[in-house]
């Protein structure tokens, strides 16, 4: 069991989403940064989509009731196990009863928000729809359907014995930048309405900064920039929106949806946020600035087939590390 | 023969110049030590250098791999001339592609030398550090 001694706001359970029943309205929740739950479970030789907690506010506490080995990736959130600073990013052992402090992110060398406390053989809440993501708007799946409060107790899935403490990962966010004019950048496609709005707005959205308001969440970011503007009126009816997709709502400051979307909306669509890039966003830090680089269909795939490359490469490496000959 | 204390001002500009970490010169009647951390070359007063034969030991790196003194994540070096460590605490990491392996520190003591800079491409077995045993420490 792990004890949740201080919940923090808004941390859930999380694996890599719910994915497959948008078309029965169902949203795809999961990680806000995929790429911090697949690195801890990579460094826990975990399987790929074991979940793990969330935790977007800090200080954040919890005590091991049994030992257990755990990573904590996302953001560098100084933690300490019992008084001891432990490393990020890396796989130690806890003993049972020994107690895991996370402290507010030090955006040294990468401005990230936050944090995942991952734990060998991952957190074995039921899977609801083939997840065990928190779904927040439906109240399902995670630990009761809802963010952690203190005291909660949360079991470890059964450990497959194939953790070892004592090494680590990069950091992907280190290894894979993606900045211009020294703001952090994220990969757009032009999306069913981008023609409808104006040269201007084409322009204000390749060009400048847009800032992440307070009002941005797992369900979406707003943003403040340079006006964007239709061209002429558009009534759209509600359709299927994805995670990525940059609404423009009445008064031109653009929504990008996020994991706990809902799966349909009506406003215009200027462009969508490339799949292999969503985990950047989800570890932007409110009142941080992010620039957009269109890209083609083409570039975004092999975006996504870049992440992939990096997290076989990991993977094979800690194999291999481990002494299990997981190369080749 | 002029005394080498006379000259510290020049000693430190050539420390710097040559990026070494760590000057000594032992003499019958005093010594000193010059400690050049990076951003600043300063002596070290008050504190006695080991006896001759104090064994000193040599980390050596556990892999090949490019050496990191910090963590990717951190902005300070973990070890530096003068800086004291407990067996098992990280010196420095290795780094073998997105792998980071841990250079531990095989007992107590204190670094008396770093010899590797940041980001250097090393070899297996390569000296990484100089640490000279806490007393009362055996290997």
């Amino acid at each position: 069991m792990i004890k949740v001694l201080s919940a923090g706001a808004l941390a859930t359970v999380q694996d890599l989403g719910r994915t497959g029943g948008l078309n029965l309205g169902v949203g795809i929740s999961g990680a806000m940064d995929p790429l911090a739950l697949a690195g801890g479970n990579i460094l826990l030789r975990n399987e790929e989509n074991a979940a793990a907690i969330e935790v977007p506010v800090l200080p954040f506490k919890v005590r091991f009731e049994r030992s257990t080995v755990f990573a904590v990736t996302g953001a560098d959130c100084a933690a300490r196990i019992d008084e001891t600073p432990v490393l990020p990013w890396w796989a130690h052992r806890a003993q049972a009863g020994q107690v895991l402090s996370l402290a507010l992110p030090r955006q040294t060398t990468w401005r990230a928000t936050r944090a995942y406390l991952c734990i060998a053989g991952g957190i074995d809440v039921p899977a609801v729809l083939g997840s065990r993501s928190t779904q927040l708007r439906g109240s399902f799946g995670g630990h009761e359907g809802r963010p952690l409060r203190d005291g909660d107790e949360l079991p470890p899935g059964r450990s497959n014995g194939r953790a070892a403490p004592g090494f680590g990962l990069v950091p992907p966010g280190l290894e894979l930048p993606l900045e211009t004019d020294d703001v952090p950048a994220v990969r757009v496609l032009p999306a069913a309405e981008y023609d409808c709005f104006t040269n201007s707005s084409h322009d204000a959205l390749w060009s400048t900064a847009w800032k992440i308001t307070p009002q941005s969440d797992r369900y979406g970011y707003r943003l403040a920039g340079r006006e964007l503007n239709l061209l002429r009126p558009l009534e759209l009816r509600s359709h299927g929106i994805v995670p990525g997709v940059i609404q423009v709502p009445h008064g031109g400051q653009p929504i990008i949806q996020m994991r706990d979307a809902q799966p349909s909306g009506g406003y215009p669509k200027i462009g969508t946020v490339i799949e292999a890039d969503l985990w950047r966003l989800g570890q932007a830090p409110i009142g941080s600035s992010v620039r957009f680089i269109r890209c083609s269909w083409d570039q975004a795939l092999g975006a996504s087939a870049d992440i992939r490359r990096w997290l076989a490469n990991a993977r094979r490496l800690v194999e291999l590390h481990c002494g299990e000959g997981g190369g080749r | 023969m002029s005394n080498p204390l006379d000259h510290v001002d020049q000693l430190s500009v050539w420390l710097k110049d040559a990026g070494l970490a760590l000057l000594e010169l032992r003499g019958p009647s005093a010594t000193l030590r010059l400690v050049n951390d990076g951003a600043s070359v300063h002596a070290l007063e008050g504190e006695e250098s080991p006896p001759v034969d104090a064994p000193s030991t040599t980390v050596r790196t556990p892999s090949l791999g490019i050496f990191l003194d910090r963590h990717p994540l951190h902005e300070r070096a973990i070890a530096f001339p003068a800086a004291n460590v407990r067996a098992g605490d990280p010196l420095g990491f290795l780094q073998i592609g997105p792998l980071l392996l841990a250079v531990p520190a095989p007992q107590a003591g204190t670094v008396t030398d770093v010899l590797v800079v940041h980001g250097t491409v090393v070899g297996y077995g390569a000296p990484l550090f100089v640490l000279r045993p806490t007393e009362g420490e055996t290997s």
